[in-house]
């Protein structure tokens, strides 16, 4: 289902983005020194995630489920690392912060909107035993923004390194954090992101466990779970390999950024791939609803 | 005498050519009596820091002292071509060097501008020329004048407290990396000034650890002693220990006198393994260098050297004024100084003056008494002898009074330097101490015209703040008066 006003809004959206990310490697580069209008833009773009997430939680849904199909999560995520992002840049020395997460807002708010256009696919929430899908899906998308953010910290922290390294601008240097304060983000949030990601795998295991006929045999091979799993393993030689010597700094940054995108992956996954739940045996059983002809509710 | 000003600072050369251009603390004695026998007649302080290494001379005006020469001496000795340092050198003269002087007192011609160890190192100069015995009456003056006007100006313009010292700047640089340094190890090769200065900001952030390692252990006890630094929390180390020691650090201050590299790429890459992948902050704030650049190519390991902090701006617009107020008061006590300076110049030539005129009277009345002959007894003899004198004498100081009137009243640097040009050229004056010397009693009076009976003009300059700048009666410490008796 095509719907207008959640299409308009993501559109509106993105282009509030589009000026928010002007506006944060503009003032990355020094070229603007005033945040008001830094955190206006990025005031709106998170409001007004937040406001379409609720509105279609509100209209588009009969239960008491707020994420019913792929966009909603998507909002979800964009509000909740655009809250994020407003916070750290209203920090002091956290000038790049707000630049670095720009593209990962804008990619998800332009996801968001292929999600609530052409790949518009609900949740099969009728099929499922709801509070394990709750869990699972809230799990799974706030643990991504979490990700989100560890990865946009990890790329501010190889930035301000090679900044460092080759003694670029120095005297300008002390508005960044320092690369202690960047790892510890990154690693919080990673924290964070594996929690909530290893909650929302194991409830996602007990739903296929406990729902027979929702999964495929073969399905612990299918894209999705090998990419989900593959992500969630990232996570967890971060999370446990921290204080090893060969975990630290670039090699910590770089990780939360590859766990970042193999989650991206399970997502591009899920949703460019209708049976990506299918294992080499092949069942046209899946946890999406096939896509509804347009023109109905 | 004329004062002159050749060397190089940040401003004209990078640190790689300074570093082989500086004359350390010790190659500083060697280098002044070097200075005494090149240029015979010369007064010489050589400044040496990390920024600049400058000559400071005070010579005759008869006998100008040629830059080339002063370049191949120094080319002589040390591994630079004379080629290099005529392109990366400066030369100043008279009221220029004066206030580039003050300026470098001042700190405020430093890298980190307003930094307070510049004036010590100005000091330290001057009394290692006291002790070479190449400080003369002229630099008694300019330096004493120098190190009390910046001072009171960084006092009184409130510079001190607002210092943007190597030390401020140095934990700006750690803080890039750190966030904080609590529960952080510091390690400080070297135990001079600068390494004090540095350590003494570093300890306010609370360091968990601070160890010090020098190459003499009671310097590194004595800093450590200053620091109160005990263990187990820190304090001195052994030179053996250097290798357990960057280990260990995550700050690593480096400010010693060596000539070469102490850390080496070679040496330092297997002790970053050792680190197991933990930053290594390393602040080399030493000229030479003592850390090869390539370290700074080790991963984990972060470098800063002298260099990078002139990249540092303070933008702190409360601190911009300082400097401004500092430099407008640096700017009228380097005027006074000059000023002072001339009138002293003329006060000696007039002292010339009147010696030359006191013998050409003398020879005078020798020549009217062989006239005379025998027509006189010896008691006319006497008193006519007694009269031409006196003639003479009333002769003299009324021809020198209109002069010196007008001596005394010009105001202006430019035309005090014209009438002693005039004065020289006129009555052929040589430029020299000597005269002085032979006509005062007391050789240390002599070198000031403010109090000279013998010239009798009586300058009086006041500062702008209306005190009198610092008593330019040669330095005060005992043992150091005997220099000022050389003079």
């Amino acid at each position: 289902m095509i719907d207008p006003v959640t299409t308009a809004g993501i559109g509106l959206l993105i282009a509030l983005c589009v000026g928010a990310t002007v506006q944060s490697w503009s003032r990355l580069r020094g070229r603007s020194e005033q945040a008001g209008v830094l955190v206006a833009l990025w005031s709106a773009v998170g409001l007004g995630a937040l406001a379409l997430f609720v509105w279609r939680w509100i209209n588009t849904s009969d239960s008491w489920q707020p994420l019913h199909a792929h966009v909603d999560g998507l909002l979800l995520i964009t509000a909740v690392l655009v809250a994020a992002l407003l916070y750290l840049t209203t920090t002091p020395r956290w000038i790049g912060v707000a630049a670095f997460g720009a593209p990962v807002v804008l990619l998800l708010l332009l996801w968001s909107f292929c999600a609530a256009t052409w790949t518009y696919r609900p949740f099969r929430l009728d099929t499922l035993e709801p509070v394990w899908t709750g869990l699972h899906l809230a799990c799974v998308y706030i643990g991504t923004a979490t990700a989100a953010l560890a990865a946009v910290a990890g790329t501010l922290y190889l930035y301000v390194h090679r900044r460092i390294k080759h003694k670029d601008d120095v005297e300008h240097l002390d508005r960044f954090a320092s690369l202690e304060k960047l790892e510890s983000t990154v690693q919080r949030s990673a924290a964070l992101g594996f929690a909530l990601l290893t909650v929302g795998l194991a409830s996602g295991l007990v739903i296929m466990l406990g729902d027979g006929r929702a999964v495929a045999p073969g399905w612990w091979v299918s894209p999705k779970v090998v990419l989900a799993v593959l992500a969630w393993g990232a996570y967890a030689v971060l999370m446990n390999l921290r204080f090893t010597s060969t975990f630290r700094g670039r090699r910590a940054a770089y990780l939360a950024i590859g766990g970042f995108v193999l989650l991206l992956g399970v997502y591009g996954a899920v949703n460019a791939m209708p049976n990506a739940l299918e294992g080499p045996n092949d069942h046209d059983v899946n946890l999406t609803a096939p896509p509804e002809p347009e023109g109905r509710a | 005498m004329r004062f002159t000003l050749l060397g190089m600072n940040h401003r004209t050369a990078d640190v790689a050519l300074r570093e082989r251009a500086t004359l350390g603390a010790a190659d500083l004695p060697a280098a002044l009596a070097g200075l005494r026998s090149a240029f015979p007649g010369c007064e010489a302080v050589v400044l040496s820091t990390c920024n600049r290494t400058e000559f400071y001379l005070a010579h005759p005006a008869s006998s100008a002292i040629d830059a080339d020469a002063l370049r191949d001496w120094w080319a002589q000795r040390r591994p630079v071509s004379r080629d290099e340092l005529g392109g990366a050198t400066v030369e100043r003269e008279q009221a220029a060097a004066v206030r580039h002087l003050f300026r470098v007192a001042g700190g405020l011609d430093s890298r980190v501008v307003g930094e307070p160890e510049v004036q010590h190192q100005v000091k330290r100069a001057y009394d290692a020329a006291c002790d070479a015995e190449t400080a003369g009456p002229v630099m008694h003056q300019v330096f004493q004048a120098t190190i009390a006007a910046a001072r009171k100006a960084r006092r009184e313009t409130g510079l001190s407290r607002q210092s943007a010292s190597v030390g401020s700047v140095a934990l700006q640089f750690a803080r890039t990396v750190f966030d904080t340094l609590e529960g952080k190890t510091i390690g400080c090769i070297g135990a001079g000034e600068i390494a004090k200065s540095t350590l003494r900001r570093l300890l306010r952030q609370n360091p968990q650890k601070t160890w010090i390692v020098n190459r003499t252990p009671a310097n590194a006890r004595e800093l450590a002693g200053a620091m109160n630094l005990e263990p187990p929390n820190g304090g001195p180390r052994a030179w053996d220990d250097l290798e357990a020691v960057v280990v260990e650090s995550d700050v690593l201050i480096c400010a010693t006198g060596a000539p070469e590299p102490i850390l080496a790429e070679a040496w330092m890459r297997p002790l970053i393994r050792k680190r197991r992948s933990r930053p290594l902050v390393v602040l080399d704030l030493a000229v030479p260098r003592d850390v090869e650049e390539r370290v700074g190519g080790l991963k984990n390991v972060f470098l800063y050297n002298i260099d990078d902090l002139c990249e540092v701006v303070d933008h702190d617009p409360q601190r911009q004024q300082a400097i401004r107020d500092c430099e407008q008061q640096l700017a009228a006590a380097a005027s006074t100084c000059h000023r002072r300076l001339q009138h002293r110049d003329v006060g000696q030539l007039v002292r010339q003056l009147r010696h030359k005129m006191q013998s050409m009277a003398d020879q005078e009345q020798q020549r009217s008494l062989r006239k005379l002959g025998s027509r006189l007894n010896d008691d006319e003899r006497d008193a006519v002898e007694a009269l031409l004198g006196e003639l003479g004498h009333r002769l003299i100081n009324k021809f020198l009074h209109l002069p010196l009137q007008q001596l005394d009243a010009t105001r202006e640097d430019g035309s005090l330097g014209f009438y002693a040009a005039a004065l020289r050229r006129l009555f052929d004056l040589q430029d020299d101490e000597s005269t002085d010397r032979e006509d005062s009693p007391d050789a240390h009076n002599a070198d000031h015209p403010t109090t000279s009976e013998s010239s009798k003009i009586h300058i009086k300059t006041p500062t702008p703040g209306g005190h009198e700048l610092h008593s330019c009666s040669a330095r005060p410490p005992s043992h150091k008066d005997d220099n000022r008796a050389a003079d």
